[in-house]
C-alpha cells in the first residue's frame, strides 16, 4: 500500500506487509487505514513446505482474512479481528470508533456466499457491540455502508430462499430491519450513501438497461437518476453529492469513465479504446418475448451483423450466459466471455437471452433457476421468435455458452437437434457429481435439493443423462484447475460424444480455474470458437 | 503537508533496471497493433483485437468532484513472453481532458484508487 502526491507525485510506502491486501478504506478524518489481509504461513508451516510435507489438508487449518488498522503517524498497525474469523467486508463509522464488519466462521466460499453475518465491533479493542442474530447477510448483494450521520447501516440481507438479496437498513446500535425496493422490478447491484443521509445512489439493472436509483430511505420510493449503459457495478458520489462517475460503455466501446450531475445527462469523458470505432460492429438492440407455456415476459439482446439485409435470415448463434444469477446487457458485449460483437463483426446475428434465474427482474424472478426445465423453454422460445421475425434461419443455428450456460447448452443438444454447432467452457454435465464436488456445497441443494438419496431426480436434469441424443458438432474448453466446475464434467461430455461418433474437440487451459485469465488463453480459446463456428454455420458475407 | 491530494493506492514496485524486458513494452507497440491500416475498409474483430482492449475499473471521483482516478488494464507484449495484463492508475479531470497515467514507471501494477477525505469540503 502505498500514498501518492497528487501534486507533487510523491509516493510514500505505508505497509510492507507480507501477503495479500484485500479491501482497504481510509478513517473518516483521514488518520488512519483500514484494511483486510491474511496472516502469513507460520515458520512450521513454512519449513513443511520446503521438505515437500505439503499434503493439503482440505477445510482445515484456515488462514482467515483479518481486519487491520494502519495508523498514519508513526505507521503502527493493528490486529482488530482474532485469526479464528474471517472478515471479508467492512466499512468505517462516521467517529472512526467502530466498524461495521461481513464475518464467516471460515475462508471457505460456502460459508462466505451462505453463512456469513453482520457485526459492530470497536476499533479499540475488536470487541462484538452488536451482532445480528436473526438474518444472514447475503453476499449476492452490496457490502455494508454506514450511512454518514452514524446512525443507520445499509446492508443486503438474504431473502428466504438463500438465493437473492433484499436492500435493508438498520439502526447502527441494532434494532428493526427495514427493506427497502421489494417490489423494485430489477435488481440492484450496488449502493452508496448520499452526504446527508436521507437518500441512498443506487446501481441495478432493468431488463437488459444499467440504472443509476435515487433512493429516499424515508418514503421508501425510488427516482431514476439516469439509464445507462454499465458493464458492471462501479460508481462513486463526489463529496457534495452532485456528481457520479461511473464506469460506462456503449454498444460500440468498452468501458470508459462517465460522469453524470444529479438531474443532468450522463457524460463519456474518457476513450479508451478508439480503434473499435473503425471496425466492423453490430446493432445491438432489447428484444423481449413470452415464455409459451406460462407467458412469462423473458428479455434478451439481438446483436444483428454488419452487412445484414432484413430480406434475409442470418446464421444465428444464441449464447447463454452464467450465473444464472446475471444477465446480458445492451451495451458491449466483446471480451473472452462475452461473444457478441466478435461473432456478429464475423458474420453473425447474435442472441443473448436472460432466461428465468437470470438479474433484471426482480429478486422473485432471479430465484427461478430452473437447470434444463422453464429456463430452457425461455430461451428456445426467443430464438423461435426471432426464427419467426425472419432474422434467424432455423437451418444455421449454433449456440454455446460458459459455467450454467454450458450447461444449458449441453441441456440443448441432448433435447433438441436444430443446432449446427456449440461452444462450451467450464460447462457442468453431471448435475449429481458436481453437487458433491462444486467448492460452495450448499448452493444446488438450495436449487434442486439434497442430492443424497435423491440421485434419480439429479440425473433426470444432467446432460449426461440424455448424451445419447446428441448429434451436434461440440468444441468442449475447460480450465485445468476449475474449482467451481471440475475438469471432469467437461471431460465427460468429450468422452461420451466421442464414443457416439459425435465431431467434438476438447481443449484443456493449464494454470486456468472456472474463467480463462491468461490473454494468450484468451485468444487461443476464441481463435477456436470462431473456426468452429465458420465450419459448420456459413457466416454472411 | 496538503493531505487533500493523496491518493491510497494498492501497488507493486517493481525496479525497471531489474526487469529490462518490461522497460521496453509499452502501449505505443500495443496501439500499432490494434489500428488497422487506413485505406482497408472496416475490418472485423479478431481474437487479438478484443483480448488486447483496454479495461476500466474502480472509478474514483475526487471529494471535490474535480477529478477521477481510475485503472486501466492494458496488454503488454513482447516476441519472448507470454502476454500479460498490467494495471496502471490513471487520472483525468471530470471535463475529460487527456487522461494521465499517475503512478511512476517504476510501478509494476496499480490498482485500487482511494482518494482521502477532505473535511474542508
Amino acid at each position: 500500500m502505498y500514498l501518492f502526491g497528487v501534486h507533487d507525485q510523491r509516493t510514500e510506502r505505508l505497509t510492507s506487509f507480507p501477503g495479500d491486501i484485500s479491501t482497504f478504506k481510509w478513517s473518516p478524518d483521514g488518520s488512519m487505514i483500514a484494511f483486510l489481509a491474511t496472516d502469513q504461513p507460520t515458520q512450521e508451516e513454512t519449513r513443511r513446505g520446503t521438505l515437500h510435507e505439503d499434503a493439503i489438508p482440505v477445510d482445515r487449518n484456515y488462514r482467515c482474512s483479518r481486519l487491520r488498522v494502519l495508523t498514519l503517524a508513526g505507521h503502527q498497525l493493528r490486529q482488530v479481528t482474532p485469526r479464528d474469523k474471517s472478515v471479508t467486508d467492512f466499512d468505517w463509522s462516521p467517529d472512526g470508533s467502530r466498524f461495521v464488519i461481513v464475518i464467516a466462521p471460515t475462508p471457505r466460499r460456502d460459508d462466505y456466499f451462505f453463512h456469513s453475518s453482520l457485526a459492530v465491533i470497536s476499533r479499540l479493542t475488536g470487541e462484538e457491540i452488536y451482532t445480528l442474530n436473526d438474518r444472514l447477510i447475503s453476499r449476492f448483494g452490496p457490502a455494508p455502508k454506514w450511512s454518514p450521520d452514524g446512525r443507520t447501516i445499509a446492508f443486503a440481507v438474504q431473502t428466504p430462499s438463500k438465493l437473492t438479496a433484499w436492500l435493508t437498513l438498520i439502526p447502527s446500535g441494532g434494532g428493526p430491519l427495514r427493506y427497502l425496493l421489494r417490489d423494485y422490478q430489477g435488481n440492484v447491484w450496488e449502493w452508496e450513501w448520499a452526504p446527508d443521509s436521507k437518500r441512498l445512489i443506487a446501481e441495478g439493472i432493468e431488463g437488459t438497461q444499467a440504472k443509476l436509483l435515487q433512493i429516499d430511505t424515508a418514503t421508501e420510493t425510488f427516482t431514476e437518476v439516469a439509464t445507462l449503459s454499465a458493464p458492471a457495478s462501479d460508481f462513486s458520489i463526489s463529496r457534495d453529492g452532485r456528481a457520479i462517475a461511473f464506469l460506462g460503455e456503449t454498444a460500440h466501446t468498452p468501458g470508459d469513465v462517465w460522469i453524470v450531475q444529479l438531474g443532468g445527462l450522463p457524460r463519456r469523458i474518457t476513450n479508451l479504446n478508439p480503434q473499435f470505432s473503425s471496425l466492423r460492429l453490430g446493432e445491438v438492440t432489447e428484444v423481449s418475448w413470452k415464455n409459451k407455456n406460462d407467458g412469462k415476459t423473458l428479455y434478451g439482446v439481438l446483436i444483428k451483423p454488419p452487412g445484414w439485409a432484413s430480406n434475409r435470415a442470418c446464421p444465428t448463434v444464441m449464447q447463454i450466459h452464467g450465473g444464472p444469477q446475471q444477465a446480458w446487457g445492451s451495451g458491449w458485449q466483446g471480451s473472452w466471455a462475452a461473444w457478441g460483437q466478435f461473432l456478429a463483426s464475423n458474420g453473425y446475428a447474435v442472441f443473448l437471452p436472460n432466461p428465468r434465474g437470470s438479474t433484471g427482474q426482480g429478486w422473485q424472478f432471479a430465484e427461478l433457476a430452473d437447470f434444463g426445465q422453464m429456463d430452457f423453454q425461455d430461451v428456445m422460445d426467443g430464438l423461435n421468435n426471432l426464427i419467426h421475425q425472419g432474422i434467424a434461419d432455423p437451418n444455421a443455428l449454433g449456440l454455446g455458452g460458459w459455467s450454467y450456460g454450458g450447461f444449458l447448452t449441453t441441456w440443448a443438444v441432448t433435447h433438441t437437434d436444430q443446432f449446427k454447432a456449440a461452444v462450451v467452457h467450464g460447462a457442468i454435465s453431471d448435475v449429481f457429481t458436481w453437487a458433491l464436488t462444486l467448492d460452495v456445497p450448499s448452493y444446488l441443494p438450495l436449487v434442486l435439493g439434497e442430492p443424497l438419496g435423491h440421485r434419480a431426480a439429479y440425473d433426470q436434469r444432467s446432460p449426461l443423462t440424455f448424451l445419447q441424443n446428441a448429434k451436434t458438432p461440440m468444441l468442449v474448453s475447460h480450465g485445468q484447475n476449475d474449482p467451481t466446475v471440475p475438469v471432469d464434467q467437461g471431460r465427460g461430455i468429450f468422452q461420451g460424444l466421442n464414443m457416439l461418433g459425435v465431431e467434438t474437440e476438447l481443449l484443456i487451459f493449464p494454470r486456468e480455474g472456472h474463467a480463462i485469465m491468461e490473454p494468450a488463453h484468451q485468444i487461443e480459446f476464441l481463435t477456436a470458437l470462431l473456426a468452429w463456428f465458420r465450419k459448420y454455420l456459413n457466416p454472411i458475407p | 503537508m496538503n493531505r487533500r491530494g493523496f491518493l491510497a493506492t494498492g501497488s507493486v514496485p517493481i525496479a525497471s533496471a531489474l526487469n529490462p524486458l518490461l522497460a521496453r513494452m509499452d502501449s505505443i507497440t500495443i496501439r500499432a497493433q490494434l489500428t488497422p491500416s487506413a485505406d482497408s475498409g472496416p475490418q472485423a474483430v479478431t481474437p487479438w483485437g478484443l483480448v488486447s482492449q483496454r479495461i476500466a475499473s474502480d472509478v474514483r471521483i475526487s471529494p471535490d468532484g474535480g477529478q477521477v482516478a481510475f485503472v486501466v488494464s492494458e496488454i503488454v507484449s513482447s516476441e519472448r513472453v507470454p502476454p500479460t495484463r498490467r494495471s496502471n492508475i490513471w487520472m483525468t479531470s471530470i471535463e475529460g481532458s487527456e487522461p494521465i497515467r499517475a503512478l511512476p514507471a517504476t510501478f509494476k501494477n496499480g490498482h485500487s484508487p482511494r482518494w482521502s477525505p477532505d473535511r474542508k469540503k
